[in-house]
């Protein structure tokens, strides 16, 4: 008995080990892509390896000592998404040496910023960095627009209804969502 | 000895599945809202001092506001959801009925908006992108609301305290009612504005080595990256709505009023500026 409860755990470790990590967490080729026109310097969008190297400048930058930028900058913050987007794709290819644990957590973060933003969780890597692509050149015209100045005294009470009413939405977008996963790991379990 | 091999294989094996179990529920943190609500509550206290009577309402408001955050957050804490978006719809209205107290900031036309919209800044896959983009925006945005049928009766029966919420609400002209109507102003804002966008294009006046160093050390960031993304979706979620606003008037919207009638050529429909304001929940 203990012989073979031995022999079906080697057998398992065995069979565990014959994966390869990116099989294991499921990390799949990169999606083809068409760039627009102005995501990135037209000298960085020739290949992939460039492509990548400046995507990874631009959004370690912007996400980490200048994420401040991207509050107050709607037009700049869909810019980087849509260079976010097309990095976390690129990434996935194998020549770009990422760990896949490392690139699990990049896809984690980058379905979570779907969640907020409001794209759909299975849209393509394609559609994803056009759209926001796109909305980032309609918030350039947005910001062109100069709104009329008021009190200190009014916009600070602005800003702070701005926020809150913001952070808000976005708890019960993760509410929402926290429930439909649940919903979807019932229905699964009863299948 | 054969036994003890077999256990440890069998925890090997245990903590190899644990380690690979990567889709793993992630509950929302219990003191999510405390934090929120805590950060309000500091922002408030330096707040510049109310000198006039729409600061002194707004502030009231604000104030308001914190209790049913911290009901929202006691019930966060109990797991019981559902009076977590109750909750913490009714403060999103009473924030959209305060903003919309707020003296209107019109925008200031800029001339170089219009020949930037016609073809050189946005072309019809920019405007027709943008617009599924909104719309699955408004679509979220919807889902994660709670029912407004029933909504305050709920509330009610789930012991949150309205009346100092009630108190505040009517300083400044509102009602707890009108708050359920302001719940999903923005959804409709950005759904009509998205079908209004169709509008603008139909009228032809408006409009490796360092890779792969760069590449592993932003996946390194894979933790703080969640916590950037967060930050950055809270400046979205504040700022599109004011820009998308701004970007109405300068795409040729010059007035609501405009952009009603934009929308009811667009669709064939034919509300009045009252109507629209209703069906928003403007009123």
């Amino acid at each position: 008995m203990k012989i073979m409860i031995f022999s079906i755990g080697l057998s398992l470790l065995i069979l565990t080990g014959c994966q390869t990590d990116r099989q294991r967490y499921n990390i799949q080729d990169p999606e083809p892509v068409t760039l627009p026109e102005g995501l990135m310097p037209a000298d960085k969008a020739v290949s992939p390896e460039f492509g990548r190297g400046y995507a990874g400048e631009m959004v370690s930058m912007y996400f980490g000592p200048k994420k401040d930028l991207l509050q107050t900058d709607p037009a700049l913050t869909f810019h980087m998404l849509a260079l976010f987007e097309y990095l976390t794709n690129e990434l996935q290819h194998y020549a770009a040496g990422v760990a896949p644990y490392q690139m699990v957590e990049l896809i984690d973060a980058r379905n979570e910023l779907r969640e907020v933003i409001g794209l759909p969780k299975d849209i393509s890597a394609n559609d994803a960095i056009n759209q926001l692509y796109s909305m980032s050149k309609f918030m350039v015209l947005a910001s062109s627009q100069k709104t009329v100045e008021e009190s200190e005294e009014i916009t600070t009470r602005r800003k702070i209804i701005g926020k809150y009413k913001a952070q808000i939405t976005l708890l019960l977008k993760k509410i929402k969502s926290k429930q439909d996963a649940r919903q979807e790991k019932l229905v699964g379990e009863k299948k | 000895m054969t036994s003890r091999l077999s256990a440890i294989i069998f925890a090997t094996l245990l903590v190899c599945q644990s380690a690979y179990a990567a889709d793993s529920e992630e509950l929302l943190p219990a003191d999510t809202i405390e934090t929120m609500t805590t950060e309000l509550q500091d922002e408030l206290k330096t707040l510049p001092p109310a000198t006039n009577e729409l600061s002194r309402q707004i502030d009231s408001v604000l104030g308001s506001v914190t209790p049913t955050l911290q009901f929202a957050s006691d019930a966060l804490k109990k797991q019981e959801f559902s009076t977590v978006v109750d909750s913490l719809g009714l403060a999103k209205g009473t924030l959209s009925v305060a903003l919309g107290k707020l003296p209107d900031v019109s925008v200031v036309a800029d001339k170089d908006l219009a020949s930037s919209l016609e073809g050189k800044g946005l072309e019809k896959f920019d405007v027709e992108n943008v617009r599924a983009l909104m719309d699955n925006m408004a679509i979220t945005e919807k889902a994660a609301l709670p029912e407004m049928a029933g909504l305050l009766d709920r509330v009610n029966q789930s012991g949150m305290d309205l009346a100092e919420l009630n108190h505040s609400l009517e300083r400044i002209g509102s009602s707890a009612e009108n708050v359920t109507r302001n719940i999903s102003f923005d959804f409709s804002n950005l759904a009509n504005f998205s079908q209004s966008l169709q509008s603008i294009i139909n009228n032809p006046g408006n409009i490796d080595a360092i890779s792969r160093e760069i590449g592993i050390a932003v996946a390194s960031l894979g933790g703080n990256l969640k916590q950037a993304a967060s930050a950055v979706a809270y400046g979205i979620a504040a700022g599109v709505d004011v820009n998308l606003e701004a970007a109405a008037q300068g795409a040729g919207y010059g007035s609501f009023a405009a952009a009603v009638d934009a929308y009811n050529a667009a669709n064939g429909t034919s509300y009045s500026v009252d109507q629209a304001k209703s069906a928003l929940g403007a009123n």
